[in-house]
């Protein structure tokens, strides 16, 4: 089995995080996979994705139109990555929205989420959730990448067990965040048990 | 075991998922190497953000440098004692430092010295994507291109062993997409560090004057020819299939173009080279004897291209090459498996059933900015309000290379001119009095030492008319916070000198030098509209703590208090967030909002310059 995930969203919010977790969770599965991350300047509050392919390929990049499960920290940034998803493509969308500073420059609104959300689900299968409100019951803000990816693997499956992203989470948090990111972890699952019904 | 715990293990025989950054730190540490320099630069930073974490418990000595050329010769001067020593870089870094490596080459080395290069196709993070490679050809030493972060590792572990066998410094080539690419990685055992130092008195090994480089050159070729027939070098790979097609790859490009073969199942045999330079020729020769049509794929520069094609006319092969040179596939941007796919298949002449990918919807531009909390933002709002005060509007913007090149961008349109490292200054030293022209110059606290400090000589002596903003966010910001000759980490201060900037400017002639905190915007516009007003050189060296930095130490003991707009008192004038646009601030309706999850409580926002209604405030009771 071979799945693209490529993770969306702006430069601060957890991206590169939530591809670690990912990748680090499939490989303790042992199963094969390979990610692309970017840094340095392409990485200060711009927009950024990075690339998270399970199964047998090598090339870092998930060509355009062969993303499998998109999973968008930010709801302008799901749009962004439109041409890099198929009709067949399962998109989670975290509705926290980061208006760019470019709106604020020209007087412009942030469009409302229900229109930027209905916009993606007339295109793609679309679930949504707010994962900073969700993380706020963490205790730690930052647990909204965690959230997502336990969601997004919920109801796209990549083969990974719940075992194993546990033992990626205790591999790449410090101890002090690991119970928050194991509780993120659990209502995220529920968050996804929740939508599907 | 942690992270950093298996990064260091004696012992390897593991699986990490590691980045092809830190695969390298893993390799140069396997290798037992004794001495690492760099000066950071992405796509190569990750390397040093590893090795300066574990260099002292691993005997390592490891330092960031002042400049790529300084590293090289840092590195340089470790390999005459007899070290093993690793220098990285970013690929512009390497323009830096090839003065010396251009001699170097010729002197040649006595402990492995092995120089990374990491490019940039597409310009991730940079000014330009030139293809070091060619700088391989240029100085006649070997280039290494591994493909994936395994290869990264085992192949630095092959670069000085080949080093240290023919005394020659090895260019170890890598790109974005396998310095940046995270996959497994099986370590292995470290190999223990030499440290018996002795040099070479009287020797003249390492002395370029005319006579003796004469001699070098002929020993360099014969090195390189030697090299190019050495059979336990096993950088080079075949990937043989049933069918006449071949195909010659190295680099990231050997995995997309496993992927397509693998996924159509083409009938395509591949050589995929490590060594690129020199070039085995046999190897090449007998592969392009068997298969009597070549696709090459390699991102950028037709490097290899030329090469094989010389090889084969050389040789009287007769084999039909698809490459760039005759329009198969782009010499511009990285690759990725479409670009390898569409030139694979016209090459093939294969109708591969494409369903083209739905066009990209018009989304509004997110381009990276300034963090909330920057200091720069202060910097650029207050040299624009103090321009415009002074009604100066033929003042040329030079500025330099690190986050504030994001100045250039809306609102403040600070960067007409932005080339290279310390440009900036060289620029405005040649705003002589003969052109009746002035300038103001941006530059970083770690750009200025790297390569700053010639041009604000020349502007001195010049007497150019420039007023200099020295950025000093006390950190090397952009590739992640490394730190500075005028900001030392504490953990290292007991070993170094700290440089101060002001006594440098000072010393250098500077007529006035005035330091600034950029937060305090009424006392940093009253010093930038004196400065203005003085002729000649005058800096003005705005401090202030990373906003990153700032805010990781805070998280560390507190929370951060954030500030909020209130309603009653924003009038909807929107002047905060066409002027000062921190990302943190947007409209919502007719007034302004301030996201708390976003705002990292500098408090700029709100002095009266920002909000001349007094309607931003701190918010005590934020969650």
């Amino acid at each position: 089995m071979q799945s693209n995930v490529v993770i969306c969203g702006v430069g601060g919010q957890g991206v590169l995080t939530a591809g670690k977790l990912l990748s680090t969770a499939a490989l303790s599965e042992g199963i094969q996979v390979v990610m692309s991350e970017i840094h340095g300047l392409a990485q200060r509050g711009g927009a950024v994705s990075v690339d998270v392919r399970i199964g047998s390929v090598l090339g870092p990049i998930v060509p355009d139109g062969k993303g499998d499960l998109i999973i968008a920290m930010e709801p302008l940034e799901a749009l962004r990555v439109l041409h890099r998803s198929s009709r067949e493509s399962v998109f989670v969308v975290n509705t926290q929205k980061i208006p760019p500073v470019s709106l604020g420059i020209a007087h412009r609104e942030y469009p409302s989420i229900e229109s930027l959300v209905s916009d993606l689900k007339r295109r793609r299968t679309v679930f949504t959730v707010n994962a900073l409100e969700l993380a706020r019951k963490t205790g730690e803000l930052r647990t909204a990448s965690t959230i997502m990816v336990s969601m997004a693997s919920a109801l796209y499956d990549t083969g990974i067990t719940d075992e194993s992203f546990l033992n990626a989470i205790k591999r790449l948090f410090p101890p002090r965040y690991q119970k928050a990111n194991i509780e993120a972890f659990d209502l995220g699952r529920k968050e996804a048990a929740a939508v599907v019904k | 075991m942690s992270e950093i715990d298996d990064m260091i293990d004696p012992k390897g025989n593991k699986v990490l998922l590691l980045l092809g950054n830190e695969a390298i730190a893993r390799g140069v540490i396997e290798a037992g190497v004794a001495s690492a320099s760099t000066y950071p630069g992405t796509p190569s930073s990750e390397v040093g953000d590893v090795l300066y974490r574990v260099a002292r418990k691993v005997g390592m000595r490891f330092e960031y440098s002042v400049n790529e050329k300084v590293a090289l010769e840092v590195s340089f001067a470790a390999s005459t004692l007899g070290l093993r020593s690793f220098v990285f870089m970013k690929h512009v870094g390497l323009n830096v430092a090839a003065d010396a490596l251009m001699s170097i080459s010729y002197s040649g080395v006595k402990g492995g010295l092995v120089i990374m290069s990491a490019d940039d196709p597409s310009m991730h993070s940079s000014q330009n994507e030139q293809d070091n490679r060619l700088y391989g050809q240029l100085a006649h030493i070997p280039v290494i291109e591994p493909s994936t972060p395994q290869e990264a590792k085992d192949f630095i572990i092959s670069a000085f062993e080949l080093s240290e066998r023919y005394h020659i410094p090895v260019l170890f080539r890598t790109t974005t997409r396998v310095s940046h690419e995270r996959s497994a990685v099986k370590t292995g055992p470290v190999e223990r560090i030499r440290k018996s130092i002795s040099f070479d008195y009287g020797k003249m090994d390492f002395n370029s004057l005319p006579s003796l480089a004469r001699q070098h050159k002929l020993n360099l070729e014969r090195k390189m020819r030697e090299i190019a027939h050495d059979e336990r070098i096993s950088l080079n790979r075949m990937i043989e299939r049933e069918g006449s097609w071949g195909a010659i790859t190295s680099g990231v490009g050997y995995s997309y173009l496993t992927d397509v073969i693998e996924e159509y199942d083409l009938p395509v045999s591949m050589l995929k080279l490590g060594l690129t330079n020199p070039l085995q020729d046999n190897i090449i020769l007998d592969f392009m004897r068997k298969y009597s049509n070549i696709i090459i794929v390699e991102e950028l520069d037709p490097y290899l291209e030329t090469k094989i094609r010389a090889l084969a006319q050389l040789n009287g092969i007769s084999v039909k090459i698809y490459g760039k040179m005759d329009g198969y596939f782009p010499t511009d941007y990285e690759y990725d498996g479409n670009v390898v796919l569409r030139g694979v298949a016209r090459a093939m002449g294969l109708k591969i059933d494409e369903k083209a990918p739905e066009p990209a919807v018009n989304v509004t531009p997110r381009p990276p900015v300034l963090c909330p909390g920057c200091p720069h933002r202060a910097s650029f709002f207050i040299v624009k309000r103090a321009l415009r005060m002074l009604k100066i509007d033929d003042a040329i913007i030079s500025s330099d290379i690190g986050c504030y090149s994001l100045g250039a961008l809306d609102p403040f349109d600070m960067g007409d001119i932005i080339i290279s490292m310390g440009t900036s200054v060289g620029y405005s030293s040649g705003m002589v009095p003969e052109f009746g022209k002035r300038s103001v110059t941006f530059i970083g606290d770690s750009t200025l030492f790297h390569g700053g400090l010639p041009g604000i000589v020349n502007a001195v002596k010049n007497n150019a008319q420039t007023t200099i903003i020295v950025l000093d966010n006390r950190t090397t910001a952009m590739t992640g916070q490394q730190p500075t000759p005028s900001a030392l980490d504490p953990a290292y201060e007991d070993d170094m000198k700290e440089i101060s900037i002001e006594s440098t400017l000072k010393g250098i002639g500077v007529s006035k030098v005035v330091e600034a905190d950029p937060y305090d915007l009424k006392d940093m516009l009253h010093k930038v509209t004196d400065c203005l007003k003085t002729p000649g050189v005058t800096a003005i060296i705005a401090k202030r703590e990373c906003a990153i930095l700032r805010d990781r130490k805070i998280r560390r003991v507190s929370k951060i208090v954030p500030y909020h707009v209130i309603p009653d008192k924003c009038t909807g004038c929107f002047r905060c967030v066409t002027d000062f646009s921190c990302p943190a601030m947007s409209i919502k309706g007719n007034k302004v909002v301030i996201d708390a999850a976003l705002c990292d409580g500098c408090g700029v926002c709100a002095e009266r310059f920002v909000c001349p209604y007094g309607a931003i405030e701190v918010d005590e009771n934020a969650e």
